[in-house]
């Protein structure tokens, strides 16, 4: 079954447990500015927004590359980059319509979410569940619950 | 003879008051004389495991007194969950 | 290995920023952030140090754990001699801003000598600069945030920075990071202003490593599992945030109350938690929106509120900041009690406008709330008339007076000047110290310590005048953590307050939130240090160096004239027994307690660390 990434904004405190669990995950230290995972906080509007690469079917990044150096991982649906060819052109991060491919400047590559290979740690390190990794064929399916619920006749 | 207390309600603890007053936290409960505070507890359906401070006039009242202190007319009797702030 | 083990020193008066490292047989001793910023104030700032002078200098300081993935790991202290009380002063912050120095690769900032003109610190990783600060000085701190994000034109910049008051000399100047969190008390804001520094803006992308790093996700998870599972970390502070405690202390009548005349306020639910999340008729939103969470806190006691569109502080009022007219940090509970209890105003609204004030411009909220009130009183009793308060009705209730006294505290401006001095000095001009309700000069927190007796004897020691977070000893008077103790007895409080005030300075110096101990012992904490740092963390250890720093603190007071000449109650909480409601017809029994906590410290009897205490502690 293809899991996907769930974000629920109303359920974020805006934290960050998930940035640094990416970051650690990915570069091995505690360090928000590496995340894959970006909390968008709304001040005034009083709300915090996670928000990360959807792993698009057709995917803008993908395609663009010059180098085939994003590539599709076909257990976990990701689209991830391998380090070992990018050569650092950015043409995808252009391409991304969303933002959610980023060039490192250390590394000289280009940094995105790949799922953790399929066990993403933002999901788990997640202390009010805003973030979830669910069948990705239903990932409406709480939504659609909790409007089902409205069904409900009153006691 | 009947006799009335205040029962007061807070926090989490704000869902069991009765449902035509929910502005307040306080509410009338008639008792009889003799009534205990335990009796009031189930009279109520008050969940004891999330009773972590209960007041009696404002005086906090051990967990082992609860079930048997009897109640007086006009008594307040306050109950919270466990909480802290700072 | 979680200490980034350099220091960052700016001179102001030299024009110079330069790195050091950090003195790790100090940090062994005194761990970080409270105590091993209070070790290098006592060792590089003479105690009888003028607070507003160039000598006086600021350590802004994380702890070991800060920036790490513990839960409420993102703390950070501001050490320095506070110009209030003359004491030793450690303001503790959340929000964003001490994970973000800490990720520059700083574990402290250190501000000495004073800038010939106004300024700023820009912090990108290794390089620091002093900027010039002339277009924001006289700005707010909301004004000032932007100003600085669009200057440097980076959303992800981290700013803590003062208001007009902390440019202007008020002394309860808070330095407010991330436009809503505090390092609030004692006029650590006012010593920044004192030094022509607007602000420190800090960009950090080094990141923080960690020691043992299977072991510390073990630590770590182990306690986050513990918060999750308690019901006060995991249910009631996210849904009620502190402010849970309005209706918990007015009901057992231990709310001070117009400067702390009464103990009960009738107004008190109406400003509580509670009230926070009623509708209101105007839009049908309630005062409170969303909890929110500083960095890597998985409790999220925050609160994020809206003030009523309708009301009468920000209706038509478009010389406001916008914010006004959206979210921001919404009412604690000491907050709301010092601008509304203790100056009998329940408008809520009122309340949150005057809350935004405090931390649009950088205002310490007790102490403003505090110093209103005293006023309040001594105008109702004659000693002052509207000749002195430029013309304001300082009536206890009045809710006009109380918005206008923060609004002119806010602009550092006519009356406001005279507020800004704080309840003790207010109180002392108009010839009645008596009513101020201070100790070491700071203005009470939210507890009677008539009704709630081990509260008088915390406020009376309090190494940096009186203060709730010093020694909380309400968790186990009040709230039953970790055990129930009678509120109204002065039997064993000694003890009790001294294991508190040592447990504190231990938590304060790691790097978390306080917070965390009410679900949370020492004994949680040290084995998250333990993989965090090398290092043999234990609770024994953490103890102890909770009792070294309390020590040093009271050595430091003791030379800076704020010894046990200080440790004492307002003559009302010693002689006026309280007028009604549960705790009826008490007063404090300092005089009783007081000798003992000398004895249970090792102190001498007239309150003086021993040589011996001082040779077992290693100071």
């Amino acid at each position: 079954m293809q899991m996907s990434l769930v974000i629920d904004a109303n359920k974020c405190t805006g934290c960050l447990q998930c940035e640094m669990a990416c970051s650690y995950e990915a570069e091995g230290v505690f360090n928000p500015t590496k995340s894959r995972i970006k909390i968008f906080p709304f001040h005034e509007e009083g709300i915090f927004v996670p928000y990360t690469c959807t792993q698009c079917d057709e995917a803008w990044c993908l395609h663009a590359c010059p180098v085939d150096a994003i590539q599709l991982n076909k257990t976990t649906g990701a689209k991830e980059i391998v380090n070992d060819l990018c050569v650092g052109c950015k043409v995808c991060t252009i391409a991304c319509p969303f933002g959610t491919v980023n060039y490192n400047a250390d590394s000289g590559k280009v940094i995105k979410c790949d799922l953790c290979g399929g066990d993403p740690e933002c999901a788990k390190a997640c202390p009010t569940s805003a973030i979830t990794y669910q069948d990705a064929n239903w990932t409406g399916y709480d939504k659609m619950k909790d409007y089902a619920a409205k069904a409900i006749p009153a006691k | 003879m009947t006799e009335k207390i205040t029962v007061k309600l807070f926090a989490s603890l704000m869902r069991y008051l009765p449902v035509n007053n929910t502005k307040s936290h306080g509410f009338d409960h008639a008792i009889h004389a003799d009534t205990t505070v335990g009796q009031v507890i189930d009279a109520l359906q008050l969940p004891r495991e999330g009773l972590h401070i209960v007041l009696l006039n404002g005086v906090y009242l051990e967990p082992e007194l609860r079930e048997s202190t009897p109640l007086n007319d006009a008594d307040v009797l306050s109950f919270w969950p466990a909480v802290a702030g700072g | 290995m979680s200490w980034t083990k350099k220091v960052l020193r700016i001179n102001l008066s030299a024009g110079t920023c330069e790195a050091e490292p950090l003195n790790m047989e100090w940090a062994e001793l005194y761990l970080g952030q409270r105590g091993l910023g209070t070790k290098y104030l006592s060792e590089e700032v003479p105690p009888t140090t003028e607070p507003l002078s160039p000598e006086n200098k600021m350590y802004l300081i994380t702890g070991p754990l800060t920036g790490t993935m513990a839960s409420t790991a993102g703390r950070y202290s501001v050490v320095t001699k506070s110009p209030l009380t003359g004491a030793v002063a450690c303001s503790n912050s959340g929000g964003f801003f001490g994970n973000e120095m800490k990720c520059a690769g700083w574990d402290m900032v250190i501000l000495e000598g004073k800038a010939a003109s106004p300024v700023y610190i820009s912090i990108n990783d290794d390089n620091a600069e002093i900027l010039p600060a002339d277009d924001i000085w006289g700005k707010s701190v909301w004004e000032a945030d932007e100003w600085l994000h669009s200057k440097h034109q980076d959303p992800q910049l981290r700013v803590a920075a003062i208001g007009v008051p902390g440019e202007k000399g008020v002394l309860y100047s808070a330095i407010i990071n991330d436009l809503h969190r505090a390092a609030g008390r004692s006029g650590v804001g006012t010593v920044m202003g004192s030094k022509n520094v607007k602000a420190v803006v800090i960009r950090g992308s080094k990141g923080v490593h960690v020691d043992k790093p299977k072991e510390f996700f073990e630590a770590t998870n182990a306690a986050k599992a513990i918060l999750a599972g308690n019901p006060v970390t995991a249910e009631g502070m996210p849904t009620l945030g502190t402010q849970v405690l309005m209706n918990v202390i007015n009901e057992m009548g231990a709310m001070p109350t117009k400067n702390w005349q009464h103990s009960v306020f009738e107004g008190a639910s109406k400003v509580s938690g509670e009230a926070m999340l009623e509708p209101r008729e105007s839009d049908g939103k309630a005062n409170l929106t969303r909890n929110g969470a500083c960095f890597a806190c998985t409790i999220a006691c925050g609160r994020i509120s809206t003030i009523d569109p309708q009301h009468f502080t920000v209706k038509n009022r478009e010389d406001l900041h916008h914010s006004y007219h959206g979210n921001s940090g919404g009412l604690e509970y000491e907050a709301a009690w010092a601008l509304g209890c203790d100056t009998g105003i329940d408008d809520i609204d009122a309340l949150t406008y005057a809350n935004f004030v405090c931390n649009e411009q950088g205002l310490d909220p007790i102490s403003l709330g505090s110093t209103i009130a005293a006023a309040m009183e001594m105008y109702e009793e004659g000693i002052i008339t509207k000749a002195d308060t430029g013309g304001i009705d300082l009536s206890f209730g009045n809710v006009e007076a109380m918005v206008k006294c923060t609004e002119l505290v806010g602009a550092a401006e006519g009356f406001g000047l005279e507020l800004g001095m704080g309840s003790a000095r207010f109180c002392a001009k108009y010839g009645h110290p008596e009513l101020s309700m201070t100790v070491r000069s700071q203005e009470f927190p939210a507890y009677d310590p008539r009704g709630i007796q081990g509260m008088g004897l915390g406020f009376a020691t309090s190494n940096r005048g009186a203060c709730h977070l010093r020694g909380y000893t309400v968790a186990s008077e009040v709230l039953g953590i970790p055990i129930k103790t009678d509120p109204l007895v002065t039997d064993g409080k000694a003890e009790l307050q001294i294991g508190f005030q040592d447990a504190t300075a231990a938590f304060d110096s790691a790097g978390i939130c306080i917070f965390t101990s009410f679900a949370w012992t020492l004994d949680d904490v040290a084995p998250q240090l333990n993989a965090d740092s090398a290092g043999e963390w234990t609770a024994e250890r953490l103890a102890e160096i909770g009792e070294r720093v309390w020590n040093l603190e009271r050595i430091y007071n003791e030379a800076a004239g704020q010894g046990a000449i200080a440790d004492k109650l307002p003559p009302r909480l010693l002689n006026e027994a309280i007028k009604a409601g549960p705790a009826k017809g008490k007063v404090n029994g300092l005089p009783v307690m007081l000798p003992e906590y000398y004895r249970a410290r090792g102190w001498t009897e007239d309150g003086v660390v021993s040589e011996e205490t001082k040779a077992r502690l290693g100071i």
